[in-house]
């Protein structure tokens, strides 16, 4: 993202006034706006966060007063219509017949790929701590009755409520998801990575 | 599909069920408070597993895969999610966490006085586990905060030069393990950034932090150093290099925790010239 210093300082500024509050803010929302173009569709949902934090700056930079009390709201706004852009370069590049911008492509792995996810998978179950390899192997248990009786249990057990449980849950599968694809980067020769790196 | 106590508007929002109102109040609370994006995650998370698990109803299948297969990352997602059922499948059943020890059974065996005073006992411990909690958090806040104030001091001094700056470029690394399998990724510094965001992918043992990093030459000479990094979600250890220090050539990053310091991880990366 490009930004002059008086987009920067406004944005900043806009997240209250203590600076490195604002910067935990301006992460978050980041995240947030990240998470927003994704369930929106989005083809490019960081580089789209980076497009509407860019406009907000130059917006404050160029006089606009912001009403709104939540500057999440007006951030919103902004994301809106950089998502309606977006929309409307998909319809000129694809034409395709609106209800199916984008084509959904099958649900199917090829079975030495979804071999190598499984075995990478297991490895880095193996890297985890024991009781911590084993939560998850309690929690994901398969069969359904088991599963939703079982994370009961395993709430009572840790002594947290259901949903805290959730949430850790989600931490340790973002921490595993991470590990499975750097995994799979090494294991297929692949860097994985996007922005400006590149593989010999 | 099983339907989480709370979730079924996040569920909804996800599946692209709800008015548009009723959107903009999801995202008005996700983009407002980090809790939210949290929770939104979560149900994600419980979403895909309903649909690999083949719970979702026909309407909600279609949906989600109009929105999830369309996706590379989210398909990415669905395939690990079909990866865990079947290793969770293929594993024997582990045995239960250890319980913790319950005040209340032995409690309710004896006089009316001793409940009383179990009820206080249990009073105290959850203060004593929201405490604990509260602890954490205020401790987890002034990590973040700090580095924050590391990553804004150093956007500052370069915005101080003038001129348009590209803020920070990430670059993902994941840690050395295997290292030899394949060759490290070449990253090309932009003309106009003024800063690169290492983002230190964490290993399952690798704690909890605090992390410093420090950034050397191959031939060890020391190019940046960052102390008090929070690990963050993924998780992951975000390092600000300014992109001076970021000549061509190859670098290793030595990821370090405890005290006294002890290296946990190390990456490798090569920069290129432009």
């Amino acid at each position: 993202m490009t930004l002059d210093r008086e987009s920067f300082e406004r944005l900043l500024a806009l997240f209250g006034p203590d600076r490195a509050r604002a910067g935990e803010r301006y992460e978050a929302i980041r995240r947030a706006l990240v998470k927003f173009f994704e369930c929106k569709g989005g083809r490019f949902p960081e580089e789209m966060a980076d497009e509407t934090l860019d406009r907000v700056g130059r917006r404050l930079a160029e006089g606009e007063t912001i009403r709104a009390t939540d500057p999440a709201a007006y951030v919103h706004g902004v994301a809106r219509n950089v998502l309606r852009g977006e929309w409307t370069l998909q319809q000129r590049a694809a034409a395709r017949p609106a209800g199916d911008p984008l084509g959904v492509p099958p649900d199917e792995e090829d079975a030495a790929r979804a071999e190598r996810r499984l075995s990478c998978l297991d490895r880095c179950l193996q890297a985890l701590p024991p009781e911590t390899r084993r939560l998850v192997l309690l929690y994901y248990v398969d069969e359904r009755r088991a599963k939703i009786e079982g994370r009961r249990a395993l709430a009572e057990s840790l002594g947290i409520g259901q949903n805290a449980l959730r949430i850790r849950m989600h931490r340790l599968r973002a921490r595993l998801e991470s590990c499975v694809q750097a995994c799979l980067g090494e294991t297929e020769g692949q860097g994985g990575h996007t922005g400006t790196g590149d593989d010999e | 599909m099983s339907q989480p106590p709370d979730d079924g508007r996040l569920t909804a929002y996800l599946l692209g069920r709800l008015s548009a109102e009723e959107e903009d109040a999801v995202e008005g609370e996700y983009l407002g408070a980090p809790e939210a994006l949290e929770r939104l995650a979560a149900a994600e998370d419980e979403l895909i597993d309903a649909y690999v698990a083949g719970e979702l109803s026909g309407e909600d299948a279609r949906r989600f895969e109009e929105r999830f297969l369309a996706s590379p990352a989210r398909r990415e997602r669905v395939a690990f999610a079909r990866a865990l059922r079947a290793l969770a499948a293929r594993e024997p059943a582990p045995r239960p966490l250890s319980r913790r020890p319950s005040l209340l059974l032995p409690l309710a065996a004896v006089l009316p006085v001793a409940l009383a005073a179990g009820w206080l006992l249990l009073s105290v411990r959850d203060l004593r586990t929201e405490l604990s909690r509260q602890r954490e958090q205020q401790a987890a806040s002034a990590r973040e905060s700090a580095n924050q104030r590391d990553h804004i001091a150093l956007l500052q001094q370069k915005l101080e030069q003038g001129g348009p700056v590209a803020i920070v470029e990430t670059w993902p690394l994941e840690p050395g393990y295997e290292r030899d399998a394949a060759p490290p990724t070449h990253w090309t510094v932009p003309a106009e950034a003024v800063a690169v965001r290492l983002r230190l992918s964490l290993a399952g043992d690798a704690g909890a932090g605090p992390f410093a990093a420090r950034v050397e030459t191959a031939e060890g000479r020391v190019v940046a150093e960052v102390h008090r990094l929070p690990a963050t979600e993924g998780p992951s250890v975000d390092v600000v290099v300014g992109a001076a220090a970021l000549a061509p050539g190859t670098y290793v990053v030595l990821l370090q925790a405890g005290r006294p310091l002890e290296t946990v991880d190390t990456y490798h990366l090569r920069v290129r010239a432009p």
